[in-house]
């Protein structure tokens, strides 16, 4: 990049006017933003939700504005649908989710190559699937799928190199995962986070269904319960992994750990950052998870995964400290999953 | 301090309505098609930049005098002892006051940014775009962008149509 400088060189700096004018500004006259150059209004277009923009007025102002909207496969090569549900008014079928993804994967024309959204149906599933062969990152927050529709889904994405699972309903995890692990063999980063902590036969099987993806680089697991075992499992089998990320998996004993297993963990990056293939944005991994809690009196909940102080909670196995009460309580705040703890009791 | 212009290269550029901007190297290169032609040995006596008038080349040079790295804010002498984060913030806020301006001027800001290929620029003022316009009906972002429906008639029918599911 540019050369430092010590700071005082920059009020150096001279204007030079080889003609003096004292021209009194004149109201500069109005552009139209039709005539702006299509690249530039499809770099301004790429900075909009692209929920915004399927549905918002944005789409309509004008005839190059359009183009750029719609005609533009580009801007659908990833297709983030996260602040979706807020454009679906309730009890309107006709305008959902999924009119929004079928909408979005017919503009991206087959180039859709990541996806991320929330409240992913059947349906739209295998909507995505179909449409969208080179798909290589797939996000799913808060899916309702069955078996069937997942099975089927997920072996006509076999170039998918970026997973996540989170929040899902519905199926079988171990199953989900068995799938995803036969299906998936470019898969370089998985992330799965459970609602509720998954039980230990369950919690087994994943761990032993994880340690299939050979080529993993990068593995995200909240809300198993997992020992160190499993872990070794993981580690034995996925020479590639480098970064690794595991929170609430309750039965990792750091205490109880061989040199052999501690010796592998240190070759492995535990902070928060996580490996991303999606190079289209800096990708910060951030997750807005709003969802019905139905339980807890119907109000929205909405977590932030990239909230600083989530990172501080965060299960650091290289720390090996554990978490005490104060803080459990702060991390319960924030979380603002206290009453889901009570219901898990 | 006594000696801050030796070993400071200059570089003059020039807008197309003949005003002439000296200014240091390092703050030029901010813009990647200046630096090529730095890097190229185009640029020994002075950069014509076309298209881009003073009012607003100024306003550019203004922005890459700010964000050149490495140097604290503006002529503060205990600059270097500013921590990155506070800087960054710093930097934020001079970006949020320098983007005060008329819609014309960010237009024109838009296009200086892309021609002279400075990213932190097209960044915030494409950002700043569409913060104006995100959330808006139709009508009142072709009132925000100056721009006229131009659509035909049958083409006006499919608009309508896409536009009753939001802002209603």
């Amino acid at each position: 990049m540019a050369i430092a400088m010590p700071p005082l060189a920059r009020a150096s700096q001279r204007i030079r006017y080889s003609k003096k004018r004292k021209a009194p500004p004149p109201p500069p006259p109005e552009r139209d933003w039709a005539e702006l150059h299509p690249d530039l209004i499809s770099c301004i277009l790429h900075r909009l939700d692209q929920a915004e923009l399927l549905v918002g007025g944005v789409a309509g102002v004008c005839r190059s504005w359009r183009h750029a909207a719609r005609d533009e496969p580009e801007l659908w090569r990833r297709i983030d649908l996260r602040g979706g549900l807020w454009y679906v008014p309730p009890f309107r079928p006709k305008f959902s989710m999924e009119t929004m993804v079928r909408k979005a994967l017919r503009l991206g024309a087959g180039q859709t190559e990541a996806f991320l959204s929330e409240g992913v149906s059947n349906r739209t599933l295998l909507l995505l699937a179909e449409s969208a062969p080179s798909l290589k990152s797939l996000h799913l927050i808060t899916c309702s799928v069955s078996k069937q529709a997942f099975a089927k889904a997920i072996k006509m994405l076999p170039l998918l190199e970026e997973l996540e699972i989170s929040l899902p309903s519905y199926f079988d995890t171990q199953e989900m995962v068995e799938l995803v692990a036969g299906a998936c063999l470019q898969l370089k980063h998985f992330r799965l986070v459970m609602h509720d902590y998954e039980d230990r036969r369950t919690s087994a099987g994943v761990a032993s269904m994880v340690a299939r993806m050979h080529k993993l680089r990068s593995l995200h697991l909240v809300r198993l319960k997992l020992d160190n075992e499993e872990l070794a499992t993981i580690l034995d089998k996925c020479h590639d992994l480098e970064y690794l990320h595991m929170r609430e998996c309750s039965l990792i004993d750091m205490d109880a750990m061989d040199d052999n297993l501690q010796v592998k963990l240190a070759q492995i990056n535990m902070d928060n950052h996580e490996y991303s293939s999606d190079r289209i944005v800096d990708y910060e991994y951030m997750i807005r998870c709003i969802y019905y809690d139905l339980d807890g009196g119907g109000d929205w909940l909405s977590y932030d995964y990239n909230d600083d102080s989530y990172v501080e909670y965060c299960y650091y196995i290289g720390s090996g400290d554990g978490i005490d009460d104060a803080d459990l309580e702060e991390y319960e705040k924030i979380l603002d999953i206290k009453s889901m703890r009570r219901h898990l009791r | 301090m006594a000696t801050r212009e030796a070993g400071k290269k200059m570089i003059m550029l020039k807008s197309p309505d003949g005003m002439e901007f000296e200014v240091e190297e390092a703050v030029a290169m901010e813009s990647q098609t200046i630096r090529k032609m730095i890097e190229d040995d185009c640029a020994d006596t002075a950069i014509l930049i076309p298209n881009i008038n003073s009012k607003i080349l100024s306003r550019v040079i203004e922005y890459c005098n700010k964000h050149v790295p490495t140097t604290g804010a503006t002529g503060a002498a205990a600059s270097d002892t500013v921590a990155p984060a506070a800087l960054a913030e710093d930097l934020k806020i001079w970006d949020a006051e320098f983007i005060k301006v008329n819609r014309a001027t960010r237009f024109d800001l838009i296009q200086a940014a892309s021609y002279l290929n400075i990213k932190g620029l097209l960044d915030l003022t494409s950002q700043t775009t569409i913060d104006t316009i995100s959330d808006n009906s139709l009508e009142e972002i072709r009132s925000f962008l100056s721009t006229k429906n131009d659509y035909l008639p049958e083409e006006e029918q499919t608009i309508r149509r896409e536009n009753q599911w939001a802002f209603q």
